[in-house]
């Protein structure tokens, strides 16, 4: 529990500063990195459910369409913790390779959203800056993240192995 | 059947909160019961802390470039370095304010020429990050603001308000890709459609091929959807192109107001004094 209380709070605190000091910048998408970081450490139910409400809070302080983000992150935690069942990701080339190729998935999915309900909108001059920044501040603030034992939380056999 | 749910269970969690979500998504969230009233609580919840962290900055912003440039004389200049350093600080909040005033009069005779009921409000917050474009505002329904009004400055059109709380509003952006606003080219009043493209530009739709319409004209708000009086200054076209079905152009407009840089805005009912 204090572990996603912690992580929430990370969350809010970013999405804070990024609309009202550094709205124009492009900045590693911590939450993202948070929802990789939790997935592959021991997914567990909580962190689906954090997931959920880190992406619902995106969406509603953005003004965004609503459910985009949340979608994108529940996604992003599921697959990364089917995919961590087989690889691990215990090296600093394949955190930033996780990080990015889970930027690119959100993106992507971001993208099909907003084009199913009928805007248009252009992929690449979006999208690639965040993926580059997010992942190369992942190794970064995943070993923030690791440096503290109980941020590690979730229990590897919870919710199954495919 | 119940080892399946357990074993899985995590699979089958975050399938159930994908397909909410998506439902939200694609059903613009109107359907979803009780998530508006979320939403505003949320947005009420979160209001103070943006305005404390943009008073923050500010105050730090201000104060850094006071003292940047004297950091070299620090050796030599110990008592002026002190006396300098609080003139330095009482100019910056001095021309900080000069700045407002000449904000707020420019404002303050836009309103009057326009003849508007219209409320000035700060900006609270940007979201100007992925293809979403809003800003936060510190007015809300308590000061008579709802959903559809036009928020407009002295160089143009800004956008309109989506969502209100009691304290603060959201507007979007007329960059935003919801955006719509329908238009006229100044020049020769062909009517179009300008949308946002979730960059920093706006697409002007439905001009054919044969209209008249080039790179300069000015766009202005036609005035027939309700939300924005007629005459308002929308932007000026940048790029024209055939599109690829041969019947419509490709236009690129560039908004007149520096959506970047607003503080501050008007919000409301507008009537041009013309009508």
């Amino acid at each position: 529990m204090k572990d996603s209380l912690i992580f929430l709070i990370i969350s809010i605190v970013y999405l804070t500063f990024k609309s009202t000091i550094l709205p124009t910048v492009p900045t590693p998408d911590i939450p993202l990195i948070i929802v990789f970081f939790m997935a592959y450490n021991g997914a567990s139910i909580k962190g689906v459910i954090l997931s959920f409400i880190i992406g619902y809070l995106d969406d509603v302080l953005n003004g965004s369409i609503i459910g985009t983000t949340s979608f994108t992150l529940v996604f992003i935690y599921a697959a990364t913790h089917v995919l961590s069942q087989r690889m691990h990701f215990s090296n600093v080339s394949t955190k930033v390779f996780g990080c990015a190729v889970a930027a690119l998935i959100k993106a992507v999915l971001s993208f099909i959203i907003w084009r199913s309900v009928s805007h248009e909108v252009s992929f690449f001059t979006q999208v690639l800056p965040t993926v580059f920044i997010t992942a190369l501040f992942a190794p970064f603030i995943i070993s923030i993240f690791e440096r503290y034992p109980s941020l590690r939380g979730g229990d590897k056999s919870e919710g199954g192995i495919l | 059947m119940n080892s399946f749910v357990r074993r899985y269970q995590i699979i089958l969690l975050s399938i159930i909160f994908c397909l909410f979500s998506l439902n939200m998504a694609l059903s613009e969230k109107k359907t979803v019961g009780g998530a508006v009233f979320i939403e505003k609580t949320i947005s009420k919840i979160f209001s103070p802390f943006q305005m404390a962290f943009l008073g923050i900055y500010n105050i730090t912003s201000g104060t850094w470039e006071g003292y940047v440039a004297l950091v070299g004389l620090r050796d030599d200049f110990t008592l002026q370095q002190k006396r300098v350093l609080a003139l330095v600080e009482e100019n910056n909040r001095l021309k900080e304010v000069d700045h407002e005033n000449q904000r707020l009069r420019e404002i303050l005779s836009f309103k009057e020429e326009l003849s508007s009921n219209a409320v000035g409000a700060k900006i609270l917050a940007f979201n100007l990050s992925g293809w979403t474009k809003t800003i936060k505002l510190n007015k809300g329904a308590t000061d008579g603001i709802v959903e559809d009004m036009p928020v407009i400055s002295p160089t143009g059109v800004i956008g309109r308000i989506i969502s209100t709380t009691s304290g603060s509003s959201t507007a979007l952006l007329i960059t935003d890709p919801r955006s719509n606003i329908d238009v006229i080219v100044q020049r020769t009043r062909v009517r179009g459609v300008a949308e946002g493209n979730g960059q920093n530009a706006l697409t002007l739709k439905y001009i054919r091929d044969l209209d008249d319409v080039k790179k300069g004209d000015k766009i202005i708000t036609a005035g027939f959807a309700g939300i924005f009086p007629s005459g308002l200054v929308v932007g000026e076209i940048t790029r024209t192109e055939k599109s690829g079905d041969n019947f419509f152009k490709r236009i690129e407009i560039k908004p007149n107001a520096a959506l970047k840089k607003l503080e501050e805005v008007l919000i409301g009912p507008v009537t041009n004094k013309e009508e």
